[in-house]
């Protein structure tokens, strides 16, 4: 076996090896054999969310642990813990709505007289902290259908008015400016 | 009048014609009223100063099950059914009845009706009841809609819901790599826990349960892509006759491979939906795989991410394996049969399902 | 599965002519034969293999093939990731005086008595710094020597200013000692403070007192005074043990675990005569690599029997590369790691200041000089770690591209040590047929491989794992 004293200039002599061995391979144009072609679209390393270990500042997260072997501390390697949430996590039980008696209404259908709901909706305006209430859940459900990108303000602006006949206009309902009995129940909102 | 059909449903004529989510208002709080969903008083049988606007549910069982700012669902026709109630041990919001995966074993088979409105009546329940605890989200498949999903992410967003939520997926829609991004960006720094079933280590068995050909692939690829990208997962599997002899491996493929699990779940395989229609072609009772169930229990000292039992009730599992066992069965569906109340573990006992009452309760292994 | 495809594989034929295989998933798989192989890579897998084979990811459908290599790919970066984070073990060397002068000892010594060769108190805010910029909490921070006990006050001082800067919960400290030098006072230093020992028991009271020397000929009997008070005074847990082996203790290995089994002590760990620094001129005393790994398949068989006897004593050298072998999530070790775990996960702060990435590398550095090996040091203001030869050094240590690595057959649980191979043969990777470190760490996993192939071992190997 063969043994350099003086380390130094071995060191010096690897860096230019490895200098030139990097330069070599930047010229190389390596591609994937036919087969495997669809590797290239894999993220592999889960690295790319992580940061990698920095010699200096190292912001890492402290899963592994190490042991050493000269004199050492192999036995402060122990410990560590389980990834657990950090908040009780909902036991797996998948909901059984199908055999409850209870089936959940995909469409509201009112069973009540239009003429009645109309009457009501007059009336709901009237009450100011209603009205909001309603105003809200419907901007709620628009921005959640993906139709009002404006602020949850249970306030009738431009923005929730257009975002209403945006749905009306998709849906097949009457334009207009204000709330109507009709877009209402389609959003799901009825009101006493 | 009003009528209690269990201790989360209700019916009661003053909530016919409303619909949607609606918020339980007890009348001694203080601060009753504050809701944007129409609110329901729930007050015990013989109250005198009822509430006269707004609907009452007047019954003393209905009032012990709920809690003031618990969310009912309603059905227009006088049915309530509380869908996130602060004392259960778990909520879950339905958000689509659509699935792209058939499993035989689907508690809740799927419908094909468009039923985008349920996203909105969930962001609305999960603003009102607004809690701090995990609540899961299920479906159908919640991601089948991926820009209805992420829109009910940014909603919740917008109205300040900081709602942990433990959702419920096969997983697919994450093998579009775009998507994972679009996904881990409308977070925003929310919890969000990925319940991933995986019921094989390769296609033939695992397309064969979910009823698809080609889903295997499609899992496996969002749970690297979901992985790498942080976002913690739970993996799911259901032993059944065709799976149980691979338990093991499936667990250790999915520990080996995938980053950022946070636990895997064993899950016993409920009587319900299309499982009753292949009960015999799928169910093998527990105590035929005690030694399959010690393999893959071990593995979790291996990789140091918990495993557990769900739906287990103690009595079909062996005394050493019984610690693993969760009570996962909401107190309101457990039900326990009449040997059981004797039985000196009956308090950490998940039970039975409500719904497999008269068909599989059978406390094979007695323990009292 | 009637017809199947191949996955890359690696393969080695042991002793017993049984041949092992795995893949970068880090899957193990044991054939009986060079025939099974052939009928495995032929397509002609016996059929009773097939489902071990493809939930190993060895074979797949050609359905499934592309799902396999992801499942493969992601395997592989999972176990980069766990050799690329990770805690750094940050060690302190107060003073390199010491009161033993033991035959193999690896760094040198000065004299008990002599002056210059002790870290100035006055430099511990600067140590402090200095870690806290490198690393997070909680902080694993060891004292070597020379003797460190020799230095007590440097570790008292330390602790108290370490413990304002950081908080208590945010660290621990192990003390490498020899336990001669350990008085009452510092004992009750210790209580209540998060600080364990980790100490040299040699196997075989003989080989002990004539390696481990001391003018009174009693380094045993102290080390066991001491560990048995520590045990009164602190409790238990606090003692870890690294036993040397050499010529004379290498009949020893009941003899050791008795003396664990009477100490009460749960841990150990064995090694070879290290290779490095100053214990390399005295070979006298080393054992062939396949005499140790014959003592350790002796030690690990009593070990066995002693779990079934009701005793729980683990040895680590071993147990590191068995949860090498199966995937463990805590199976870090420096020396064991691909890329190495030089300076990514080891600094070491000697006597002078100086900042080294191993221990390895502050040996060679005082044997044969390098002035590259110096990181840093700690009295330089603000000092950085100058991490341009560390890289080469790294980037040389990552065996899934080294020759004679990429194709052995444990590639994935094994690592590369660049300081090694540059000591031994000039240059970092290193021929691997040459390499002692390379032989030394096959026979082990062989050996892990032949063990667990036993039931019975492999029941109590997994139970080892419920006490990390």
């Amino acid at each position: 076996m063969k043994k350099l004293k003086n380390i130094v200039s071995m060191f010096a002599g690897f860096t230019a090896l490895t200098t030139q061995a990097d330069s070599g391979n930047a010229g190389l144009n390596i591609s994937l054999p036919a087969n495997f072609k669809f590797l290239d679209d894999i993220v592999t390393a889960p690295l790319n969310d992580f940061e990698l270990p920095d010699f200096i500042a190292s912001h890492r997260s402290h899963r592994s642990h190490s042991s050493h072997r000269s004199h050492s501390s192999h036995r402060s390697s122990a410990g560590g813990g389980y990834s657990v949430p950090k908040k009780s996590s909902p036991p797996p039980s998948r909901s059984n709505q199908q055999s409850e008696p209870l089936s959940q209404p995909t469409r509201p259908e009112s069973t009540i007289p239009k003429s009645q709901d109309a009457i009501r909706l007059e009336r709901v305006k009237q009450d100011k902290e209603k009205l909001q209430n309603i105003i809200l859940r419907v901007q709620l459900t628009l921005n959640a259908l993906g139709y009002y990108k404006g602020e949850l303000d249970g306030i009738m602006g431009p923005q929730t008015r257009e975002a209403l006949n945006s749905y009306r206009r998709v849906n097949g309902l009457k334009q207009s400016e204000t709330l109507d009995v009709a877009t209402l129940n389609a959003l799901g909102i009825l009101i006493r | 009048m009003s009528e209690v059909l269990r201790t989360d449903s209700f019916f009661n004529e003053s909530l016919v014609g409303l619909f949607g989510p609606a918020q339980i208002v007890k009348s001694h709080e203080a601060s009753a009223g504050k809701s944007f969903l129409p609110r329901v008083h729930v007050v015990p049988y013989g109250t005198t100063e009822i509430p006269k606007k707004a609907p009452v549910i007047e019954s003393n069982t209905a009032d012990r099950y709920t809690a003031h700012g618990d969310i009912l669902l309603l059905d227009g026709k006088g049915n309530g059914r509380v869908i996130l109630s602060q004392t259960a041990n778990s909520n879950t919001v339905l958000v689509t009845e659509q699935c792209d995966n058939l499993c035989k074993f689907c508690s809740q088979p799927p419908k094909t009706r468009d039923d985008s409105i349920l996203f909105a009546f969930a962001a609305q329940a999960l603003i009102a009841f607004n809690s701090q605890d995990f609540v899961g989200i299920t479906g159908g498949e919640p991601l089948l809609n991926r820009a209805l999903f992420l829109q009910f992410l940014d909603t919740l967003k917008r109205a300040d819901c900081h709602t942990p939520l433990h959702l419920l997926t096969n997983g697919r829609a994450f093998h579009d790599l775009s998507f994972v991004k679009e996904f881990k960006d409308a977070l925003h720094n929310r919890d969000l826990i990925c319940g991933i079933p995986l019921y094989g280590t390769n296609s033939a068995i695992h397309d064969d349960l979910v009823g698809e050909p080609g889903a295997w692939s499609e899992t496996i690829d969002g749970l690297i892509n979901a992985g790498n990208h942080g976002l913690p997962i739970e993996i799911r599997v259901i032993p059944t006759k065709r799976n149980v002899e691979q338990l093991s491996s499936i667990v250790k493929l999915a520990l080996e491979s995938i980053s950022s699990i946070s636990s895997i779940s064993i899950m016993n395989l409920e009587q319900e939906g299309w499982a009753k229609r292949h009960w015999d072609e799928l169910y093998i009772p527990p105590y035929q795989y005690v030694k399959m169930l010690e393999q893959t229990l071990k593995l979790q000292h291996r990789y140091k991410i918990p495993i557990r039992l769900f739906n287990y009730p103690l009595c079909h599992l062996p005394q050493h394996l019984r610690q693993y066992a969760c009570k996962s069965i909401s107190d309101w569906k457990a039900i326990y049969e009449e040997e059981c109340l004797s039985c000196s573990l009956k308090s950490d006992c998940g039970g039975f399902f409500v719904s497999q009452k008269h068909k599989w309760t059978n406390p094979t292994m007695r323990i009292i | 599965m009637q017809e199947y495809r191949l996955l890359p594989l690696n393969f080695r034929e042991l002793d017993n002519k049984q041949v092992v295989i795995s893949n970068l998933t880090n899957n193990y798989m044991l054939l009986e034969s060079k025939e099974v192989l052939n009928q495995v890579v032929d397509g002609y897998a016996p059929a009773a293999l097939r489902h071990h084979l493809e939930e190993g990811s060895f074979i797949a459908s050609e359905r499934d093939f592309e799902s396999k290599v992801k499942l493969t790919t992601a395997a592989y970066a999972q176990l980069l990731r766990k050799d690329l984070l990770g805690q750094r073990l940050i060690m302190i060397v107060p003073t390199l005086r010491c009161d033993h002068s033991c035959t193999y000892c690896q760094v040198s010594r000065a004299n008990q008595n002599e002056t210059g060769f002790d870290l100035p108190s006055t430099t511990i805010p600067q140590i402090i710094e200095f870690i806290k910029r490198v690393e997070k909490p909680p902080y694993k921070i060891e004292f070597q020597g020379g003797e460190p006990l020799l230095a007590e006050n440097f570790i008292k001082e330390f602790y108290t200013q370490f413990e304002k800067a950081v908080g208590s919960q945010n660290f621990s400290i192990i003390i490498a000692s020899s336990l001669s030098l350990l008085n009452d006072d510092f004992l009750d230093f210790a209580k209540n403070r998060k600080i364990g020992f980790s100490t040299s028991i040699d196997a075989g009271h003989y080989a002990h007192n004539k390696h481990r020397k001391l003018i009174t000929k009693n380094s045993f009997e102290l080390m066991r005074d001491s560990v048995n008070k520590i045990s009164q005074v602190l409790g238990g847990g606090r003692v870890g043990s690294v036993t040397t082996i050499t010529k004379e203790g290498k009949d020893y290995h009941n003899d050791l675990v008795d003396v664990h089994l009477n100490l009460g002590l749960q841990d150990l760990f064995v090694r070879p005569v290290s290779p490095f620094g100053f214990a390399a001129n005295r070979a006298t005393s080393v054992l062939s690599n396949k005499e140790f790994v014959d003592f350790l398949r002796s030690l690990i068989l009593r070990l066995v029997d002693e779990y079934h006897s009701g005793s729980v004593i683990i040895e680590h050298f071993f147990f590191i590369h068995y949860k090498r072998l199966i995937n463990a999530a805590q199976g870090g070790y420096v020396d064991l790691m691909s890329p190495a775990g030089y300076a990514k996960q080891s600094l070491i702060i000697d006597y002078t200041g100086n900042i080294f990435g191993s221990d390895e590398a502050r040996m060679i550095f005082r044997r044969h000089g390098g002035n590259q090996l110096i990181l840093g040091n700690v009295k330089q203001p603000s000092a950085t770690l100058d991490t341009h030869f560390s890289h080469d050094l790294l980037s040389s240590s990552f065996n899934f591209d080294i020759p004679g690595c990429n194709e052995c057959v444990y590639q994935t649980a094994c690592g590369s040590d660049p300081i090694y191979h540059l000591q031994e043969q000039g240059e970092p990777i290193g021929n691997k047929s040459e390499s002692a470190f390379c032989d030394l760490h096959k026979r082990v996993f062989d050996l892990v491989i032949e063990l667990m192939d036993n039931p019975i071992n492999n029941s109590v190997f997994e139970k080892w794992l419920e006490y990390e």
